[in-house]
Parts: structure tokens; C-alpha cells; sequence
């Protein structure tokens, strides 16, 4: 084997041996992103949750502040943490859909809101008023003055609510909804199982129904 | 038989060189593919998808074959179409060539069957995979191309 040769074969060894160590950096990065999106079965450290801290029973909702279904399923679970709040943790994920322009802003809203730990109060007048601002052009002014009204720090609102850190939550929490398979909002996950109450009794009893199991 | 030695002696007529090279592109194109589905598989991570979909195939039955992820064996088919393609690009001996033929044949039926799976069983559309797939599939048609090529202007040699 002349010099040339084993250049050649070098060579080779060297590129494969390259392609194979470019892969394994590209498969870690890909696992630190992912490390960003919650399971749909487990509460992230990240997510915004309230109920039972304690509970073993999550309830996820994937959700869009813009999807009218969304906003008629609000009081259905403020009523549900009323009745049912110490039996299980509650947790919202975002699930903006491409149809709703004003999606993605409003969770940007509630999460810069949530960055000033006003993320629930936020939340609630988002989806409170969704007719006021629906058919706006622009809801971002209206978004703003509920920060206001929630007496938020408006610079730090203001560079909160475009940052990307806000962007790729919300980005993640949409991953985390197509990965558990979710098509349309709101879409109901209790332990990591998708349900579809039909009546409040029959959503309260399945929430009683998974803590009574698990107790 | 004596028309089928003449045919393995024949050299090829003169193969643009650039085709063995772009082979070469898309092989190594194709092994890192192969190779990223396989690190993720043994990682037990998805990829991150652009289209929804990659979990349903990647997770699927099909996905392996006796324990093995497919993902494997089309790392390994490439690297042994790799280290083919180099050993004619260094010899120039038409015989590697022809020995990656047949690779490259099962190599782009099982795409093809994989690319039905995808379409008609799962309907989930993987892009790495599919990637994967039409690479082996044109690998394929290009060493056919050259075969057949090679044959017909062995013609007058014979006649």
C-alpha cells in the first residue's frame, strides 16, 4: 500500500468517524430540546399548574385562548378546582392553532404575566373577554392594558412578552400536545390518558373516579 | 456463457466521473441519516419532527426487524455501498460496482416497501425516512443506469 492509498482510506475512516460524531452531537442537542417538552403523562417543573401540589392525579388541558370551545370549557374548570381542587393538579398547556392569529399572543400575554407570577389572573381575563378581542386586528394593546389592570411591571412585561425564552415555551408546550397526539382544543388529559367527558358530572366523577384509584 | 464472461470483463465505457462521486455524496448523505435514526433509537428519543408523525413510524412495529432498527441495517447497507463505491473510485475495477448493484437493489426495494408502509399502513410520513428512502432508491437507478450503460456498449466488443 503505497502513501497515497492509505491517505485515501484515512480519508474515509476520518469522514465516517466524523459523520458518526456529528450525529451523536445532533441526537444530544435533539435530546436537550426535548428536554423542554413535557411528557404528557407528568407535570414539568416549567408548566403552570394549581390544584393539589400533592396529588398523583394531573388533569392537562391543551388549550388555545383564542378557540371558543376553550373559553367555554374555562368556568367548567374553575368550577371543577372548586369542587375537586384537592383531589388534583390542574395544569395548562398552550395549543395555539394556525387559524387563530390572536393565539399566540395571548399566550405570550399570560406568559409574561406568569413571569410576574400572574400567569392564573392573566389567564382568566384572557379567556373571560376572548369576544372582546377575537375580531380585533390586533389584541396585543388589549393584552397589555389587562397587564396594566393586573398592576404588572410594564417594562418588564413588555420585554418579557416578545422574548424568545416566552416563544419557545409555548413552542414546546405545542411539541408536547402533537406528540401526545392532540388534534383540536381543548383536549383533556387526566394521568396521561385523554379523556372526553361529555357533562361536567361526568367529567367531576372521572376526576373522583381517578383519585379514588390512586388514594 | 461465454457472452456472460465477456460481459463481466468488459470494462466499462468510460464513466463520467462525477457519477460515482454524487453516488458517493448520497451514500454518506444517506449513512448520516441512518446513523442519527439509530443514536436516537438507542437513546429511546424521537427526533424532533417538522410534521407530526415521526413518533407513529418511528414507534412502529415496522421500525425493527428481530430487535434490530432498521435505521441499523440502512447505516450499515450505506457504509458497505460507501466503502464500495471508494474501492472502484480507487481501482477503477467495474466489479465493485457491479457487486453494489444487487446492495443497492434490496437495499431500494425494502425503501419502496417502507415508503408503502408509511402511506398506506401508518399513514405517518417520517421525513428522515423518507429522505433515507429516495436516496437508496436513486442510488439504485443510477448503478442500474451504468450497468445496463455498460452492457450495450459491450455490444460490438462482442459482435
Amino acid at each position: 500500500m503505497n502513501a497515497k492509498r492509505i491517505l485515501y482510506w484515512g480519508g474515509f475512516i476520518v469522514v465516517v468517524g466524523l459523520i458518526i460524531w456529528g450525529m451523536i452531537a445532533a441526537a444530544n442537542k435533539a435530546e436537550k430540546e426535548n428536554a423542554n417538552v413535557a411528557p404528557v403523562d407528568k407535570v414539568a417543573s416549567f408548566d403552570w399548574a394549581k390544584g393539589a401540589t400533592s396529588s398523583p392525579v394531573t388533569l392537562i388541558e391543551y388549550s388555545d385562548f383564542q378557540c371558543p370551545a376553550c373559553a367555554a370549557y374555562f368556568p367548567v374548570v374553575e368550577q371543577l378546582l372548586t369542587e375537586v381542587g384537592d383531589k388534583v393538579l390542574f395544569v395548562y398547556r398552550h395549543f395555539p392553532l394556525e387559524q387563530h392569529r390572536h393565539a399566540v399572543p395571548a399566550a405570550q400575554a399570560a406568559e409574561a404575566a406568569g413571569e410576574q407570577g400572574k400567569f392564573w389572573e392573566m389567564y382568566k381575563r384572557i379567556f373571560e373577554t376572548q369576544t372582546d378581542w377575537e375580531d380585533l386586528a390586533d389584541a396585543k394593546a388589549i393584552f397589555a392594558g389587562y397587564a396594566q389592570e393586573l398592576k404588572l411591571d410594564m417594562t418588564k412585561y413588555a420585554a418579557a412578552v416578545e422574548s424568545k425564552e416566552n416563544l419557545d415555551k409555548i413552542n414546546n408546550d405545542l411539541k408536547s400536545g402533537l406528540k401526545a397526539g392532540v388534534q383540536g382544543t381543548p383536549t383533556f388529559y387526566l394521568n396521561g390518558k385523554k379523556i372526553s367527558p361529555k357533562n361536567y358530572e361526568e367529567f367531576k366523577k372521572l376526576i373522583e373516579d381517578a383519585a379514588a384509584n390512586n388514594s | 456463457m461465454k457472452n456472460l464472461k465477456n460481459l463481466l470483463k468488459t470494462p466499462l465505457q468510460i464513466i463520467p466521473k462525477w457519477v460515482p462521486i454524487a453516488l458517493l455524496v448520497l451514500a454518506l448523505v444517506g449513512f448520516a441519516d441512518a446513523t442519527y435514526l439509530t443514536i436516537e433509537h438507542y437513546q429511546n428519543e424521537i427526533p424532533p419532527c417538522a410534521i407530526s408523525g415521526c413518533e407513529t413510524v418511528l414507534t412502529s412495529a415496522y421500525s425493527s426487524i428481530a430487535g434490530i432498527p432498521v435505521s441499523l441495517l440502512g447505516s450499515l447497507t450505506y457504509l458497505i455501498l460507501i466503502v464500495l463505491l471508494l474501492l472502484y473510485l480507487d481501482t477503477k475495477k467495474e466489479i465493485f460496482l457491479r457487486i453494489a448493484l444487487p446492495v443497492s437493489f434490496v437495499a431500494a426495494l425494502a425503501s419502496v416497501a417502507f415508503l408503502l408502509i408509511m402511506a398506506f399502513v401508518l399513514k405517518a410520513f417520517c421525513q428522515y425516512c423518507a429522505v433515507s428512502d429516495a436516496i437508496s432508491i436513486t442510488i439504485f437507478f443510477v448503478l442500474l443506469w451504468l450497468a445496463l450503460r455498460s452492457r450495450n456498449s459491450s455490444l460490438p466488443v462482442r459482435g
